[in-house]
């Protein structure tokens, strides 16, 4: 499976709590949602404390280059 | 030598003369600051040109006023073409305006409030037009100076809030004449590029002129154009550009559009920390309201004392048989039988009083039937005489020499018939 983005994480993450919300879920159900739901909130947790920078390009007539300021 | 002395006239004929010959004159800009203005009721406007030390004074025939873009006032500064002639009955000369504008800055501003109205009356600020700024990007595109302090500013700010983006820069002259071409160009690149979420076009602060690239229209319409929202940040907080007012969203700055394009660490962590919090109360919630809900099954009625489905079996068809009892037909049942009753008993009745009088007719026919009995005229002494079994009532029906049979009431003699003697 395609590694979710950030976003796409942060976006299933409130889906799921919806979900949970909802409460018309088995228990089963609800167990699965709870566990899948922390386990991407300390994905994205994780992500976030171990990016320090944002990558750089500059486009330039040959398309796309590193840019170091 | 005779002394020629000249007219008024043609004095004043001969400087106008030179004055027209003057190509210098003919031709001339001036930069000046407006005073004594007056607005002639034919529209031809007279006023005076000075700076700090000298002056002139100047019309502007209403054939020309119809190019001015704004409306002169004493103390305006202002740039003119003309030329510069005499006016022969007062011997004075003056400027002849074609062509006057703001100087300067005002002039930059008036081509402003031009453009803004020419572009707002076409709808192009209008908030329907306005896209939203995804949430959490994943590429952000930034036109601006690869090496202006816009883009050190920007690059600062997401990677202290949110450094899992990719930034690209598309480098773009942002001051100078070439600046708005650069711009524009730039803008309808990133688009056929489609490689950001979000784009940021701007620069640091700087003069009005500096900041200029993104005041004009060929801006605003790449602005415009946009498939990907834009963030535009121009100058400082008190700089409002064209390019602000088409784009999606107006920031103060450039550190600020990379605030408004991207989330925060902090805000996402705290988020994900409610999320966890949150998710821990629902299951929990969920699992008691689960937990209350078996409970009550356990202590329903039923589970304690199964006995009690039957009794309400019962119940409701002891109820249901008064309801039925209750019902109309019985009523109807007994009115029925009512009514057989008495008809049975009518009956009775009349079958009764039919067999009396019937009885009655009996013993009276009896009583009748009695007085004819030919036993009972027998017994006064009457016979019956019958020959071959023939009663006969006449003796000329009475052979001579045939025995007769004489019967009596109790019994029977045979004789035979020795004479017969007809009665005359």
């Amino acid at each position: 499976m395609k590694e979710l983005t950030f976003e796409e994480k942060m976006k299933e993450l409130e889906e799921l709590i919806k979900k949970l919300e909802s409460g018309d879920n088995s228990l089963d159900e609800s167990v699965k949602l709870y566990k899948k739901g922390i386990t991407l909130a300390k994905e994205c947790h994780q992500e976030l404390e171990e990016a320090e920078k944002a990558i750089l390009e500059l486009r330039t007539e040959n398309g796309l280059e590193e840019f170091n300021k | 030598m005779e002394r020629i002395y000249l007219t008024v006239t043609a004095l004043n004929r001969y400087l106008k003369y030179r004055f027209d010959q003057d190509d210098n004159l003919q031709k001339i800009l001036l930069k000046a600051e407006i005073s004594n203005f007056k607005r002639h009721s034919r529209g031809h406007l007279y006023l005076t040109l000075k700076d700090d030390k000298s002056q002139v004074s100047a019309i502007m025939f209403v054939s020309n006023t119809k190019s001015l873009n704004f409306n002169p006032k004493d103390g305006d500064k202002v740039i003119i073409e003309g030329n510069v002639s005499v006016y022969e009955p007062y011997g004075t000369y003056q400027i002849y305006i074609n062509k006057m504008d703001l100087d300067g800055v005002g002039n930059l501003y008036l081509a402003y409030e031009k453009l803004k109205a020419k572009l707002e009356e076409m709808g192009m600020f209008k908030e329907e037009h306005k896209m939203p700024i995804p949430k959490y990007p994943k590429v952000i595109g930034v036109v601006t100076s690869p090496t202006g302090a816009a883009i050190r500013d920007i690059i600062n700010i997401i990677n202290i809030r949110y450094p899992l983006v990719k930034i690209i820069i598309y480098p773009a002259l942002v001051q100078g004449v070439n600046a708005k071409e650069s711009i524009s160009k730039q803008i309808n690149l990133a688009n056929k590029d489609n490689l950001v979420d979000v784009l940021i076009i701007g620069r640091g602060g700087g003069s009005i002129e500096d900041l200029w690239g993104f005041n004009e229209e060929i801006v605003a319409r790449s602005i415009y154009a946009s498939k990907i929202p834009i963030i535009s940040a121009v100058g400082h907080e008190t700089d409002f550009t064209i390019a602000d007012f088409v784009s999606d969203v107006r920031a103060s700055t450039p550190s600020h559009a990379a605030e408004l394009a991207v989330p925060s660490k902090k805000d996402i962590y705290k988020i994900l920390d409610n999320n966890i919090r949150r998710m821990e109360v629902l299951l929990n919630q969920y699992i008691e309201s689960k937990a209350k809900h078996f409970s009550q099954i356990i202590e329903n009625n039923y589970f304690k004392n199964p006995s009690k489905i039957f009794e309400n079996k019962k119940l409701s068809m002891i109820y249901l048989e008064e309801r039925l009892n209750a019902y109309q037909p019985r009523k109807q049942i007994e009115n029925y039988k009512n009514t057989i009753t008495n008809n049975n008993r009518r009956l009775n009745q009349a079958i009764i009083s039919i067999l009396n009088e019937s009885r009655n007719n009996f013993i009276r026919l009896n009583e009748k039937l009695d007085l004819v009995n030919p036993l009972s005229i027998m017994k006064k002494g009457y016979t019956i005489v019958k020959q071959d079994d023939v009663i006969k009532n006449s003796i000329n029906d009475v052979s001579v020499d045939k025995k007769i049979t004489v019967s009596f009431y109790d019994g029977e003699l045979d004789c035979n018939v020795l004479k017969k003697r007809v009665r005359k």
